[in-house]
Parts: C-alpha cells; structure tokens; sequence
C-alpha cells in the first residue's frame, strides 16, 4: 500500500511539472498542443522524433523552447548534400602548442540537437547519427565518447520538396520512436499567434521571450526513470505486440514493423498515460501513440499507393480491426 | 480562265498530293504571295501595336483573328498566276476592298474557327457565291477533301506555334546565363518589350506560314475542279484538237479534218454537226422538233430494291444548318466512310449507326453516373478509397471478441455479480457486469461495436447516443472495469452496489 501511495505522489509530481512545461511550450508554441503532446512523450520514453512538416511552423522554436524549458543545451544542424559525418560527430585535431591531438566535439554533443532537412544529405552522413542515437555515445578515433542526457534528436523533413532528397534508410527510420506530422495551425490559432508576434516586434523571430527553466535535465530523467514504474497489463503488452504483428499479415504492407515497435509503443504509452495523469496504462493509450510510433516503420505495397492510401489510412484500419484487450 | 494556259498538269492528284501542289506554287511565287499577305497585315499589325502599346497580345490576336481577310490577296494573286496571268503587288492592293469586302462578317465571326477555310476561300473569293449557292457548292466541293483541308489547319496551326516558340527559345539560348529569364515567363509577362518581341515572332511566323496554308487549299479546290469539271479531259480534247489543226494544214485536206476535230472537240454536237449551213431560226425549229419527238418522251418503269438516295432531300433539309457543323459531319464521314464517296450511301449508312451507337453509349453513361449518385446518396455504395479500406478490414466474425450471446448472461446479473464480489472473486464480478452491460449494448441497445474498439471507445459511441443515465451508467461501469483490469487496483464496493443496483432499472429501460 506505502508502494502504490508513493507511487501515486510520484506521479502527480511528475504530472504537474510536466503539464506546466506543456503549458510553456504550448505558449509560445500556439495551435500545436498535439505535436506538442507527442514531442513530451518522446522526451519523456527517452526517443526520437522525425517532425514532418513544410517550412515556417516553428519546427526550431520547439526544440529551442523544450531546452530552454528543461535548461538543456540546444544544436541545429542543417543537413546539405556535402555535409560530412565529422561535421555532425566531431573529429580529431592535432594541437601544435600542446603537441598532442586533441578531440574537437560535434554539434551532437547536447541535449537537443535539431536536425533540419535530415533528408538534404546522402546516406552515409545520415548513417553518422545512427551510433548516437542508438547508444547516445559517439566514437572518435576509437575513443568512445559519451553524449549528455537526456538526448534528443529531432530531425524535420520537408513533405514537399522531394526532388535532390535521400530517402532515409529504413534502419535509421528505425531509431526514431515517433514520427510527427506537424501541420497549419487553424484560423484562431494562427491569428493569436500572429497578434502576439506582431504586438511588440519587429521582425518574425519567436524567441525574444526570456523562458525560465521549469525543471532540470536531471529531473527529466528521473522521470524518464519512474515511468517503469506505471503499471502495463499484460494484456496491453500482448494487444501492443498484435498491433505490430497485424501489420506484419496486412496485404496492403509489404514491410511491416520491428519489434522495436513494441518496446516504442509500450514506453511511449506510459509516457501519454503520465501526461493524463494515470499511473497505469489503457488501451486507449496504446491506440492513441501507435499510429506515430508505427507509421515510419512499415512500407507500403504499391497497389496500396496507386489507391492513394498512406500509412495512417492502413494503421487506422489495423487499430480498427485488432481486437482491443478486453476481460 | 483559259484552262489552256494552265500552269500545273491538270491531272486528279488525291488531296494529299494536292496539298503537296500547293506548297509547290507557295514556294515558286512566294516573294509575291508573302509581300500581299505580309503588307496589308504588318500595316495593320504596326497600328494596333502603336494603339495597344501596353496590351501588345491584344494587337497579335485582333491581326490572327483577320488572318481570312489576309489570306485573299494571295489567292487572289495564285488564281491569275495559275493561268499564266500576270498580276503585280500594286493591282493587288487595288483589288484589295473588293477582295476584302466579300462576306467579310461571315468569315470574321461564325466562319473563323472553321477548320477548312484555306479550301474554302476560293469560293468566297473567286467565284463569290452567297447563301444557299455556297452551301451547295461547299457539299460538292466537299466529298473526301474536308477531312484534309481540316489537317492541313491542324498543322499549319501547330508549325505557327512550334516558329513562334522555336525562335523565342532560339533567342533565349543566345543569352548569356546571367540574364535570368524564363521563357513562360517571356510569353505571359505583362511587361511591354517581352510582349512585343513574343507578338512580333508570332507575327512573322504567320506571316511565313500563311502563303504555305492559302496555296495548299488553293490547291485542293483547284484539284476538286479538275475531278469535277474534267478540266483534265478538256485541255486533253484542245490539245488533240490543236495537233489534228496542224496535220490538216500539211495535207491540204482542210475541210474534212475540220469536220474530224469539231467532232473530237465538240462530241454534243455531233447531231447539229450536220445542219450548219442552217439559219438560227430554222435550228430552233429544228431543235424544238427533236424535243418534242418520242426520244425525249419515253416513259420507262422500272421496279426493284435500292437504297434510298437522300442526298438531295439532304441538301433541301441541310439549308439552315451551320456551315462549320456541315464540315463537321463531312469530316467525320470522310474518316469513317471509307474515305470513298463514289458509294455514298454505304457510308452515310455507317456514319448513322457509329453515331447511332455514340448516343447510345451516352445514354448509358448518363443512366449509369444518375443511378451510381443515387445509391452513393443513399449509401448503398461507398467511395473507392473507404472501400478499399473495408476490403483490407473485413467484419470480423465473432462480434467484439466477446461471447456477448445473451444465453451466457446468467438471468439475475446483479445476484451472480454480488455473489461473485462477496467470495473475493473482484475481477470476475466486475467482468461479469461490464461482459452483461456490453450484452446489452450490442442486443437490447442495438449500438455497433467493432474489434479495435476500446472500453473508453465503446464509452464514447454510448455518449454520443444522449442517452443520459445508460452514458453514466456504462461510464462508470467502465472506469471500474479499467482500474480493476488494466491498474490491478480493486474498485470501492460501493460502486459495485450501485452499479448491481441500477442494473434491473438499465437493463428495462427503453431504448
């Protein structure tokens, strides 16, 4: 009884911390409060996100909000045909005053690191950020280096411009737990958010605003910690594990996902049912978080495609027709 | 015309050939058929370039919608030459008015788009026929040409395009790379010099194409006349006449070859041929005699199946029909009759049944499109896409995934809960209410469920009924369920009282 009422405490600590840094972002990020909601749940199951979205609807001022918000540190990278692999990781330089090489770290040494246009650059500086993502370390010359927790890339993609584009390679779509569509704000949002830019400015910068940290990096990961302990039947694993298995069956998939989906789905789960404050884990949390965390991993067959169909269109028809957990 | 000094060899060419032939004088006579096209429309071009300084596109387009005034002083200037007529620029832009006048209003509104007006000029223009005698003519003229004549517009419309786009792309290459300039942007900008370099190009390529499309109608008119008139066979009896003329002078046998050639010449006249030392007056008797005789009044029957030949209650009836709708349906018979006239009839009779067969299809188009609207209305069908999705999502068989028959609810659901609840059996008494609540739902309620619903899902859909005291109800049997099974914690029994309590007064209610 002491377990759970600790339990309970912790939760609603983590709960309302969390729904204030919702409430900053979703401040300064207006009409966003889903993609706002998703991104949190990705910090909180210690993943990443690949954002979709066409330039202008403050992809940047997310990531730099959330650091600012957490006093993490903040990197963009702006991917381009050229870049090259120690751009991104960091490389060795030899100091002719100290006479010996010295390690020059990368831009993926923080906390945040935005990845803009992750597409824009060729395979094998994509690959760069495979390691770091993975094992949140990188290697320079043999020397395994550690990368600050938490760590989180955000990689945007533009939906439109396709043409001089590399097509991520499925293992690295793999690494990402989410991905995220971020569209228009409506009509009021976008008037509100227009008012507020244009009330005391005068330019298009969003970031005047001096934000206050509401908790540290530490305490997000005490966080990212405590969500083991928010209680998932086992039944909802099993209904999780038949999601991800149906889209291995469905004939309009010819690639369905890992079983990394599984793990992606339960711990992003626990993350959504924290920011309802829950300390226990619904089907309708595995429902509400498997469409991101999927819709990145399957292929689609072509016939699908020429229906003009998407990954969404087919994971909701598997959400619809998977029995839900029940008695 | 003296078809003597004829400038071609007057043989039937198919139309083909003939347009070939046309293109053949275009070149032969071209700086005179290009200075009286190009003259009268630079003149005119250059004013409304000067009055549309701004809208220069509108000077290009009022100069192409006159193109069939332009086009008459080079046929008028082919019509002298083909005979051997000598006919300068400066009594050609004297002839102009008269030349221009000519059913000017026709050709410049109903008769603009029509596809087969290089072949048809020369009958405004040479031989100006008005009216019912030009519609006559026009479906003589007509027979397996219109379908020709109307690809040579095609294509000579198609060659303006490819001049006019060829040279301004011509011209883009030559500029230097760092002059950024794209070349829809050169066609559709609004600015003043693009416009007037695009109109001016465009100009000139009808000012290069034009000669070429009059002179290949020019030539397929004159070819029609050839096959209709026997200008060939005419030319060909002259010729023999005029060597038959010369052997008689060189045997001195004057009199008798005469008579040989009147009668080669002249072959009608083979019965007058004899009677020429008779008076006017005494032939007319004579004439009038021969009329009258038995020859010119026989009377023969004769019975038998044929097919009906319509064509002159056609002409009678085709009267008051459009010129270019004439054309049309000529066109189209040209393509499907075999392109042969010679058996009319057979492909008037094919002509019938492909259109015959055209509206029927359209019939059935449009009685297909109204039925499918009526059932997609009354959703009996549904579109492609959300079809296509069902198909990947069959109903699944067993409903729910629960055995949701009412034989497997025990009769007192509420008994059998509290008796379940008062052994420590927590999770098997609240799942055999939530199990008999969705029992209910799905049979007495008639709600649909499917598979992927969950709980809260089920909750929402019973909400959204209005159904006030069933959406609390479900509501809370629902959140007992949801601790009880997926956060392992036991629900306070006074919930499940409630819930025991309320279930006879549910259970009745009516829908």
């Amino acid at each position: 009884m002491n377990d759970e009422t600790t339990s309970n405490e912790e939760i609603d600590q983590s709960y309302q911390k969390i729904s204030e840094l919702r409430k900053t972002i979703g401040e300064i990020l207006i009409g966003q409060e889903k993609v706002v909601d998703q991104i949190l749940i990705a910090l909180l199951a210690n993943g990443h996100v690949l954002l979709e979205g066409v330039p202008g609807l403050g992809k940047t001022l997310l990531a730099k909000t959330l650091a600012a918000c957490i006093s993490g540190e903040f990197k963009r990278i702006q991917f381009t045909p050229d870049l090259m692999p120690a751009d991104i990781t960091g490389h060795t330089l030899f100091n002719m005053k100290e006479g010996e090489f010295s390690v020059r770290k990368g831009p993926v040494f923080t906390n945040f690191l935005l990845a803009d246009e992750i597409n824009r650059s060729p395979a094998k500086t994509q690959a760069a950020l495979l390691e770091v993502m993975q094992e949140k370390q990188v290697t320079i010359e043999g020397e395994p280096q550690k990368i600050p927790k938490p760590f989180m890339v955000m990689a945007t993609q533009n939906p439109i411009e396709q043409e001089g584009t590399y097509p991520l390679p499925e293992a690295e779509l793999d690494r990402f737990l989410m991905k995220v569509f971020i569209d228009f704000p409506e009509y009021d949002d976008e008037v509100l958010l227009t008012k507020i830019i244009c009330a005391d400015k005068f330019d298009d910068t969003l970031t005047s605003r001096k934000l206050s940290a509401i908790c540290d990096t530490q305490y997000i990961q005490d966080v990212q910690q405590s969500l083991t302990r928010i209680i998932v039947d086992d039944e909802l694993i099993k209904y999780a594990v038949r999601l991800v298995r149906a889209t291995r069956q469905s004939p309009a998939i010819i690639q369905g996902a890992s079983p990394r989906a599984c793990i992606g789905i339960i711990r992003c789960s626990r993350a959504y049912a924290l920011l309802n404050e829950r300390d226990f884990v619904l089907p309708d949390d595995i429902k509400s978080v498997a469409m991101p965390v999927m819709r990145h991993r399957i292929s689609l067959s072509a016939d699908v495609e020429i229906d003009g169909l998407t990954a969404d269109d087919i994971l909701a028809n598997i959400l619809d027709s998977v029995e839900a957990p029940r008695i | 015309m003296d078809l003597s000094r004829i400038n071609v060899k007057p043989r039937i060419r198919n139309a083909w050939e003939s347009i070939d032939l046309g293109f053949m004088m275009a070149k032969s006579w071209w700086w005179v058929l290009f200075a009286s096209w190009f003259i009268p429309a630079a003149i005119v071009y250059t004013i409304l370039t000067i009055i549309f300084y701004d809208d220069n596109w509108l000077a290009v387009v009022i100069t192409w919608w006159l193109k069939p005034l332009f086009d008459r002083a080079p046929l008028f200037i082919a019509s002298r030459k083909l005979f051997s007529e000598d006919v300068t620029i400066r009594e050609t832009l004297k002839a102009l008015p008269r030349l221009y006048k000519t059913d000017i209003f026709p050709w410049l509104l109903w008769r603009r788009f029509s596809l087969t007006r290089s072949f048809d000029m020369p009958i405004t223009v040479l031989e100006t026929l008005k009216g019912k005698q030009r519609t006559r003519r026009m479906m003589t003229l007509h027979q397996n040409t219109s379908g020709p004549a109307t690809w040579l517009t095609i294509v000579c419309v198609n060659l303006e395009m490819v001049i006019w786009l060829g040279v301004l792309g011509f011209f883009m290459l030559l500029l230097p790379e760092e002059i950024d300039i794209n070349l829809m942007d050169v066609i559709i900008d609004e600015g003043m010099i693009a416009q007037l370099i695009s109109g001016s190009i465009q100009f000139f390529a009808m000012a290069l194409i034009a000669p070429f499309y009059t002179m290949a109608g020019f030539a397929l008119y004159i070819n029609r006349r050839i096959r209709l008139e026997a200008w060939d066979l005419e030319i060909r009896f002259r010729h023999l006449a005029d060597t038959q003329i010369r052997k008689m002078i060189a045997s001195s046998s004057v009199v008798l070859l005469l008579v040989s050639v009147v009668f080669l010449v002249i072959p009608q006249n083979t019965y007058a041929g004899s009677n020429e030392s008779l008076t006017p007056e005494q032939s007319q008797v004579l004439i009038k005699e021969v009329l009258e005789g038995d020859d010119f009044h026989k009377k023969i029957t004769e019975k038998g199946w044929r097919l009906k030949n319509i064509s002159e209650k056609e002409e009678e009836e085709l009267e008051g029909i459009p010129d270019w709708l004439i054309s049309l349906i000529k066109f189209i018979e040209s393509i499907f009759g075999d392109m042969e006239f010679d058996d009319k009839d057979e492909s008037s009779n094919n002509l019938a049944a492909i259109l015959e067969l055209l509206l029927w299809l359209l019939a059935a188009v449009v009685v297909i499109y109204i039925i499918y609207w009526v059932l997609k209305f009354y959703g009996v069908i549904v579109p492609r896409k959300k079809a296509a999705i069902d198909d990947l999502a069959p109903p699944p068989e067993i409903l729910f995934g629960l055995d949701v028959r009412k034989d497997s609810i025990p009769d007192d659901v509420a008994g059998e809960v509290m008796n379940l609840w008062s052994k420590g059996r927590h999770r098997e008494a609240v799942g055999l209410l939530y199990r008999s609540t969705l029992s209910l739902l799905i049979h007495h309620f008639s709600f649909k469920f499917y598979d992927g619903h969950t709980e809260q899902e089920c909750a929402g859909i019973v909400k959204q009924s209005g159904n006030l005291d069933l959406s609390n109800y479900v509501g809370l049997i629902t959140r007992n369920w949801q601790k009880i099974a997926y956060a392992h914690q036991v629900p306070v029994e006074s919930d499940i009282q409630l819930l025991c309590d309320k279930w006879k007064e549910v259970s009745v209610s009516e829908k």
